[in-house]
């Protein structure tokens, strides 16, 4: 019996043993929030007394930290400069990073060199900055200023007042 | 006599069990060595960080030889989003309250990350002789990072596994 017994004991030191070690598992952390944004400033004293060449017509501020994101720009008139029924047609549209201020996310796309091609049919643009899972932002675009800068022909004999062109733009993040 | 002879031999045999009784092992306390943690979930990524609590740990022991600590660090001391990281500038352990098992040494300002050394194990050894019992000794893990300006957005975490062993 008293065997019995030295053998429980034993038994019950070596579950004890075996048990002395506890483990635990934490997960600590927190978010950083998304950062899209995009502000625009249009220029409202153009020259149409002459023809414009690369003229900056607006300039827009993108801040963004998303894998993904696009900006589309849409012309309310089509890529003129209208007055009533008068208009003054927009030849040709680039983008640029302007005075290269900022900083664009590792990884994006460059701007297009091209014209954006607005015509009648084709109100609108949009620029495929980064795209998720393939040409990805590894870091974030920064107060990255993109310029507008557009061509018209001479428009001396044009019916006088303001003519103007509305440009609504939009940022897309992808997560 | 005759009586005394007959029970002689059931006499000696309770006078053998009542002494053996006395050398024989007697149930030991049951052994109280485990650890409760908890981090930090909210932490503020939109700024740079300084001495902020990340996790803490509730330890109890009756351990004769005190107690180990391990902790383990998934992501090496980085806190990460994908292919994205915020490092850990600093990770010290302090106490924060309760009773620690005298002869043991309290955690005081430990710099993990340099104990680290850029591995993903810290064990922390508070001493093997306590004459005295662990009771709800908490201690804290306390980490600074530079401003994640510029950094990804999303959730960004580290994973610590913690084993409590007893001393040897």
């Amino acid at each position: 019996m008293n065997r019995l017994r030295k053998t429980a004991l034993a038994l019950v030191a070596v579950i004890a043993l075996v048990g002395s070690s506890f483990a635990g598992q934490v997960t600590v952390g927190g978010n950083i929030p998304l950062i899209n944004s995009i502000i625009g400033i249009g220029v409202l004293s153009l020259d149409f007394g002459s023809s414009g060449d690369d003229v900056t017509i607006a300039t827009f501020i993108v801040n963004n930290n998303s894998p993904g994101y696009s900006i589309t720009w849409q012309f309310e008139n089509k890529g003129a400069f209208s007055n009533g029924t008068s208009e003054i047609t927009i030849e040709e549209i680039l983008l640029s990073d302007g005075n290269n201020t900022g900083t664009l996310g590792t990884g994006c796309n460059e701007l297009p060199a091209d014209n954006l091609g607005i015509t009648t049919e084709t109100d609108s643009y949009t620029w495929n900055a980064a795209v998720k899972g393939d040409t990805e932002q590894t870091s974030a675009t920064i107060n990255y200023q993109i310029e507008m800068t557009a061509d018209w022909a001479n428009s001396a004999e044009a019916m006088a007042g303001l003519y103007t062109e509305t440009i609504t733009y939009t940022i897309t993040a992808e997560l | 006599m005759a009586l005394n002879r007959i029970h002689l031999p059931v006499y000696l045999c309770f006078m053998y069990l009542a002494v053996s009784d006395v050398f024989a092992l007697s149930p030991p306390d049951d052994l109280i060595n485990n650890i409760q943690c908890q981090g930090v979930f909210g932490l503020n990524f939109t700024q740079a960080g300084s001495r902020e609590q990340i996790a803490y740990f509730v330890i109890n022991s009756n351990s004769a030889t005190g107690f180990d600590v391990t902790f383990k660090f998934a992501n090496f001391a980085k806190f990460i989003n994908g292919n994205n990281e915020i490092p850990m500038t600093a990770l010290v352990l302090n106490k924060v309250s309760g009773t620690l098992g005298e002869g043991l040494t309290e955690p005081n300002e430990i710099d993990v990350l340099d104990k680290l050394n850029g591995g993903d194990e810290y064990i922390w050894n508070p001493g093997t002789e306590p004459s005295s019992e662990t009771v709800n000794f908490i201690i804290d893990l306390n980490a600074d990072w530079d401003d994640p300006l510029g950094k990804m957005a999303g959730f960004y975490f580290e994973t610590i596994t913690v084993t409590i062993s007893v001393g040897l």
